[in-house]
């Protein structure tokens, strides 16, 4: 698609002053005082167009009727030139070719000066030598090889696709090959002299002919030798817009939902609250309940208990989906496997079981390790699970059982894998997390820490890791400088282990347990405390965050899980939630061991959470007899 | 009481639980061998690894009234011995935070397993 293009860059008066010598200051400014007159005279509009307004300064717009928000935009740090260029491009770029030369008559102002607008549009008619030979006249050095392989390098190409074979030919012996020093570059584009057809050159050579963009991304390309204020970026305006909403976005700390570009009004979040009242309290295990984990798809919740037992929770009605019954010991984990439909769950009886989320049923026993394992992941998309144990192994299976791989490393406490299955962090029983190369299990580097670390969590970006201390510490770690970065504080630690998350768009937050019973929500990077959540009555030992809900989970030793829904608490919102929670009547979530699989069908939103409330209270505890 | 990592200790003598042998003190850690138990000889230590602490239990003894908690190994969940919560009486009072190991209940291994 190519762009709609203005050939009438050139004021219609044709007498804008142009000052060459400073381009990138005030390269395309009309001299003040003649195109007052001739531009005004030009567009016939009337004497009236000229009325100095004390001192230099001259109106240009008479038509202004607020004329103090005119000075105010005038005095602005952006240079009124600048701002109005912008414009012009804009309007080019869309298309209001009307409206472009007025505003270009109106202020003054011109995108591109003479030079500017002939290269382009010798360069968009594929006038190749000319474009060349005005190479001085934009700022670009013809010794600047690079610059011009760019052009002859185009010029080969529209040789070859007209089929004019000596000519394409000569180019590449006589020009080509004297801006260049790369030589399979070369031997590429001589290959394609070979191409019987032009249509097979455009394939060959990943360029869409001169009817297509390539002669607007030859400009784009040749950019970057052009001083910006001669030849504006392309698509400026709206590459700032993008920039501005990202920042706004990044120097939020606490968003929690995917937030649209509104250019109309900053991005300001409300602060993220998670309403106690609205706080649902899940009761099926009959002991402490230590692990917890979202389906990938966000339907479903499994968690592991002291009980020897997992249990699959449907996201839709908080119903027990399947017990899993079979291990020996208590279960320290599960891990999901990325399309939802499979559970691998690791216990201190030192297997691991595979089991189907659909049937409920245990499809495997892997046994293999020697001591208790401690940490499961699913490798990504390749159908392989990764366990580590206590006895000094991290082994990756396949899904029938079998060993794939088996990795010596220290003993595991925890360990975490970057998404794309290339890195291995293992946080050992001596103070370090050893970081591997997964795809080669090779040993990278060490991190060293002043405690025993007891979990292990990798951003989603492998950027950053959090590390939690016996001691009652977390700290977050940046991988690319291998450095400590922040340190969170405030939660209670001293035997047991707590898992922590990340939680948020990004993951922004960071979510730990304390053995007070509390949860503990931070800005990853502020390290602000976001939130202090309190309604457990003992120990919480993991957390789970799922972004489609935009819930948070914890499971905790009073044998039950908690699901806080977030929200970002403009008060009136909240205030509503809780006048719909009230009016419906709760569901019953801690009906014991209703296995209801169908009711799992009907996700629904972080919105219509709010009708997903249950009241009870953790007092009323009613789990059932294991 | 939340999960807890298996801790493998390092040391030239090493006591076990005597029914799954998980480690559960260093010999050069004993604070006192002057101890009877439930089954005869027992041990006190400053700290011991890898056990659960059980309900706090008020009892008579022969050093005088104290709170206890029974303590078992964390593998096995067989019971291993005790922890003094409260001293009544103040000479007795260093005893609390230690730990008590049935001399009967545990076995010491020459090396550890590393």
């Amino acid at each position: 698609m190519t762009l709609p293009l203005s050939n009438s860059v050139r004021l219609a008066d044709g007498s804008a002053h142009i000052d060459g010598d400073a381009p990138s200051t005030n390269g395309n400014r009309v001299d003040l005082t003649r195109p007052r007159s001739t531009s005004a005279a030009s567009s016939g509009s009337g004497a009236d167009l000229v009325a100095p307004s004390g001192g230099s300064e001259l109106k240009r717009y008479p038509g202004q009727r607020n004329e103090a928000l005119r000075q105010c935009l005038r005095q602005s740090q952006l240079g009124e030139e600048q701002v109005v260029r912008l414009m012009l491009q804009e309007l080019r770029d869309r298309g209001f070719t009307d409206s472009y030369k007025l505003l270009q008559r109106e202020s003054g102002y011109t995108l591109e000066d003479e030079p500017v607008a002939c290269f382009r549009s010798n360069a968009l008619s594929g006038k190749w030598s000319e474009v060349e030979n005005a190479l001085p006249s934009i700022g670009i050095d013809t010794s600047d090889n690079a610059a011009r392989f760019i052009i002859k390098r185009q010029q080969f190409l529209e040789q070859l696709e007209a089929r004019q074979l000596k000519q394409a030919l000569l180019i590449l012996q006589n020009e080509l090959s004297k801006l260049t020093d790369d030589v399979t570059q070369l031997h590429r584009l001589s290959s394609l002299l070979m191409c019987p057809t032009a249509a097979d050159l455009r394939t060959a050579a990943e360029w869409d002919g001169c009817e297509g963009r390539s002669r607007l991304l030859v400009l784009e390309a040749l950019q970057k030798y052009i001083a910006p204020g001669k030849m504006v970026p392309v698509h400026r305006m709206e590459s700032l817009f993008a920039q501005a909403v990202e920042r706004q976005h990044d120097s939020c700390d606490q968003h929690v939902c995917a937030t649209d570009g509104n250019l109309y009004a900053d991005h300001t979040c409300p602060s993220l609250v998670f309403p106690k009242d609205l706080r649902v309290s899940l009761k099926g295990h009959s002991d402490e309940v230590w692990y917890v984990a979202f389906s990938p798809d966000g339907r479903y919740m499994g968690s592991a208990s002291l009980d020897k037992t997992c249990i699959v929770w449907s996201m839709a009605d908080y119903s027990i989906v399947h017990r899993l019954v079979g291990h020996e010991c208590e279960v320290a984990c599960l891990a999901w496997s990325p399309d939802s439909k499979q559970i691998a769950s690791a216990s201190n009886d030192r297997t691991l079981r595979l089991w189907d989320v659909e049937t409920g049923r245990l499809l495997r026993v892997f046994s293999g390790h020697e001591e208790t394992v401690t940490a499961c992941k699913w490798l990504g998309g390749t159908g392989k699970i990764i366990s580590g144990g206590m006895d000094h192994k991290v082994i990756i299976w396949n899904t029938d059982g079998e060993v794939v791989k088996q990795i010596a490393t220290p003993r595991v406490h925890d360990f975490a894998i970057s998404a794309d299955c290339s890195l291995l962090l293992v946080a050992d029983d001596k103070d370090c997390v050893h970081v591997y190369d997964l795809t080669t299990l090779t040993s990278l580097y060490v991190l060293e820490e002043p405690a025993v670390i007891t979990s292990l969590a990798l951003s989603s970006d492998a950027r950053y890791c959090l590390t939690v201390l016996k001691t009652g510490g977390m700290n977050m770690w940046d991988l690319s400088s291998r450095s400590r970065m922040r340190e969170f504080k405030g939660h209670v630690q001293g035997k047991y282990v707590i898992r922590c998350a990340f939680a948020g768009i990004d993951d922004r937050l960071v979510v730990l347990g304390s053995e007070d019973g509390s949860l503990h929500v931070w800005s990853r990077d502020t390290g602000r405390r976001v939130a202090h959540l309190e309604g457990h009555t003992s120990t919480v030992n993991a957390c789970a965050w799922n972004s489609r809900l935009a819930v948070l989970a914890s499971a905790s030793d009073d044998m039950s899980i908690s699901i806080w829904p977030a929200y970002h608490g403009a008060p009136s919102d909240i205030q509503q939630a809780k006048a719909l929670s009230s009016s419906l009547s709760s569901p019953s979530a801690s009906s014991p061991s209703a296995s209801s699989p169908s009711a799992s069908s009907q996700p629904h939103s972080p919105s219509a959470l709010v009708s997903m409330v249950a009241t009870e209270d953790t007092e009323q505890r009613t789990s059932p007899a294991a | 009481m939340g999960y807890m990592h298996k801790v493998f200790l390092s040391g030239p003598e090493i006591y076990t639980c005597s029914s799954c042998g998980t480690h559960l003190a260093l010999k050069n850690k004993i604070a006192s061998k002057q101890y009877t138990g439930q089954y005869g000889r027992a041990y006190l230590f400053d700290e011991v690894a890898n056990v659960r602490a059980g309900e706090a239990d008020k009892r008579n003894m022969i050093t005088g009234m104290h709170i206890v908690r029974d303590i078992t190994c964390m593998e096995c969940n067989n019971y291993v011995g005790w922890t003094y919560v409260t001293a009544f009486s103040p000479e007795q009072k260093f005893k609390e935070g230690k730990f008590i190991l049935e001399k009967a209940l545990i076995c010491d291994i020459l090396r550890d397993w590393d």
